[in-house]
């Protein structure tokens, strides 16, 4: 269980719960009962479909529900009509669309989706699409439905250009939304795969974080995000990363001047400097010392990388 | 601390200073007890088989596994074995991964794998691996992790892993390197964003299958006990809160990789502290929430590997009693104890 807060009630008030919490049980059990006593016959057919969508109305956790439910498809698939199965199933994914909406984190349903999704002759990717836009309006942060919209760009051969449009979009309405700085990093390298295309654009999206850490210092999306792109650039062959890392240098100690005590820029500046293989390593040494004082939980971190220079 | 000053009201021990070890074994005993009255459990009854193991190996942390009849729940435990070798998450539920691997790992905590027609099982894990090292959950084919996971441990648990050739552990190994990500962490799948609970999956598979080596232990480190908030508790993902499964699921892969102390360890068991329940027993996911079997588990496996009020010790990698791996002769590389 996640996130339910233990209440105080009154004795009273208590009872009321209770009774209401039986009824709800028993109503519960009887939907069960039903859809397992009707499965148990090993019918698959159209009330099958019926009861077990009770259940499901119910608990969409119930992953023996699904799979009978896929059973049932697959049968149709060998007795009815093509069309026919079209139309269930298109059915199928009004309903899975219902339940995703009430219970956006089940795997269970998003897997279901995929399964319908790919057995429809014509599936509506525009309308899936769609569907991921809303759900990530309502929580940016919601890993399935971010999977399920990698699996739809792949199956309607969405540009790669577009989804990199909108992970721009989702960072700049919030710099927290670590899942579209995820996204955009891997997309960055397919969408490059030249080294020099890659060094230019790597420079590009240095400026473009920088306004993303000059507005929300405190926030380590962004900072990750940085480390990476630092990680990435000094791996391209025959390139003058060196001089970008510098400007960075350069960019970083301004920000640390605005802002002496947040830990992100002084962090990222000593992994510069470290990178850029400073000879003066007291220069080190006093960045690393500042991060043990204002950054306390990890002091054995700071301490094991001090090691590297002394 | 201790807390003489009221030593007589069981009720009035200090939970934010406190294990309250009676509490969470009662808590966990009681836990069938409630099902006349709450709806949660009925409509959990699927997660049964994970439940069991939860709270078995609640108890055994807790030095009170002789609480629980043995007999009724190998019994039990037995009877959602598949004829494909699969267990269901209960009697009358499908087969899964999930299931499968809790199953084996209850039935070596009870000292009863010689129950198990084991080469069954292996034959139905086998079963479910991929041509690019992935494996499905069950026969309908959602790929993820966390069946990696369930998959090499559970081989590995009945000293089968051997039944996997070099050539299927390459494509393991390659597949868990695909789900690697700019951040160092793991996600579900190639392309999914990481995640502190996928990361576990995949460094337990990656040290069981003997490729720590595909680790760089100091980015992954890195960003593990950047998981660690102001408030002592640990996040499964940047700019999260707190969650006390994450006590799991960061601290067994910290420790796999030998940077347990890369986070402040005394913060977090406050934290963990202060999300136990003093009147019911139990911990919940954040102070103040509903406790559950989940969360027991998983803040209690927290002391365990920080080494905390002398619990029984859990290993990081296969989440059972380093006791009882040993007993079975299975190779712990990652202790530093042993
Ligand atoms: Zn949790």
């Amino acid at each position: 269980m996640h996130g339910v807060l233990k209440v105080k009630t009154t004795e009273e008030k208590a009872r009321e719960l209770k009774v209401k919490e039986l009824l709800k049980i028993k109503e519960y059990k009887e939907v069960v009962s039903k859809f397992q006593e009707h499965k148990s016959v090993g019918v698959l057919d159209q009330i099958g479909l019926d009861i077990s969508k009770t259940v499901l109305e119910w608990n969409p956790e119930y992953y023996t529900v699904w799979n009978y439910r896929r059973d049932i498809f697959n049968h149709f698939d060998n007795t009815l009509e093509k069309e026919k199965v079209q139309e269930l199933l298109t059915k199928e994914m009004k309903f899975i669309e219902e339940c995703i909406q009430r219970f956006t984190k089940s795997y269970w349903v998003w897997f279901h989706r995929k399964w319908v999704s790919v057995r429809l002759e014509k599936c509506d990717w525009a309308r899936e699409l769609k569907l991921c836009y809303k759900l990530l309006d309502l929580d940016l942060r919601n890993f399935h439905c971010w999977s399920y919209r990698r699996f739809v760009e792949e199956r309607s051969g969405m540009p790669m250009e577009k989804e990199f449009g909108y992970t721009t979009e989702k960072i700049e309405q919030n710099f927290s939304n670590y899942s579209a700085w995820h996204q955009r990093s891997s997309l960055i390298p397919q969408m490059y795969p030249q080294p020099e295309q890659l060094f230019e654009k790597l420079k590009e999206e240095f400026e473009w974080v920088r306004n993303a850490v000059f507005t929300e210092p405190k926030d380590q999306s962004c900072w990750i995000y940085h480390k990476w792109l630092v990680g990435t650039i000094k791996k391209i062959p025959n390139c003058n990363y060196k001089d970008v890392l510098l400007s960075e240098v350069d960019e970083i100690n301004g920000l640390i001047e605005i802002e002496p005590d947040c830990k992100w820029p002084i962090y990222t500046l000593l992994t510069l400097k470290m990178e850029l293989g400073v000879q003066d390593k007291s220069e080190l040494q006093e960045l690393v010392d500042k991060l043990k004082t204002i950054d306390r939980e990890r002091i054995n971190y700071y301490l094991s990388l001090e090691k590297q220079w002394q | 601390m201790s807390d003489n000053s009221n030593s007589n009201n069981n009720n009035s021990i200090d939970h934010t200073k406190n294990v309250l070890v009676e509490k969470h074994i009662s808590y966990v005993v009681n836990l069938d007890n409630k099902k006349e009255e709450d709806f949660e459990y009925w409509v959990t009854e699927h997660l049964r088989m994970n439940g069991m193991y939860w709270g078995l190996t609640s108890l055994y942390i807790l030095k009170a596994l002789d609480k629980m009849d043995r007999d009724v729940i190998i019994n039990w435990v037995l009877s959602c074995q598949k004829s494909n070798g699969g267990f269901s998450g209960n009697v009358s539920h499908d087969e899964h991964l999930l299931s499968t691997l809790s199953a084996v790992q209850i039935l070596m905590q009870l000292d009863a794998l010689d129950r198990l027609d084991q080469d069954l099982v292996a034959k139905y894990v086998l079963s479910l691996q991929q041509e690019d090292g992935s494996f499905f959950g069950d026969k309908w084919g959602e790929v993820d992790t966390r069946f990696t996971y369930c998959a090499v441990s559970c081989l590995s648990l009945m000293g089968k892993l051997d039944l996997l050739d070099n050539n299927r552990i390459e494509k393991i190994a390659d597949f868990i390197n695909r789900c690697k990500n700019f951040d160092a962490g793991y996600g579900c799948i190639p392309g999914a964003e990481s995640h502190a609970g996928q990361t576990f999956t995949c460094v337990g598979a990656l040290a069981i299958i003997n490729r720590l080596d595909l680790i760089d232990r100091d980015q992954l480190g890195w960003w593990l006990c950047e998981r660690q908030l102001p408030n002592g508790g640990l996040n499964g993902r940047p700019e999260k809160t707190s969650d006390v499964c994450y006590s799991w699921w960061v601290v067994s892969a910290l420790s796999v990789i030998d940077r347990l102390h890369w986070i402040d360890n005394e913060k977090l068991r406050n934290y963990i502290l202060k999300c136990q329940d003093n009147e019911t027993g139990g911990i919940a996911d954040k102070p103040g929430n509903v406790p559950d079997v989940f969360h027991t588990f998983f803040g209690l496996c927290g002391f365990s590997l920080m080494s905390y009020f002398d619990m029984e010790e859990i290993d990081p990698t296969y989440a059972l009693g380093t006791k009882t791996l040993l007993k079975y002769n299975i190779k712990l590389p990652w202790n530093k104890k042993l």
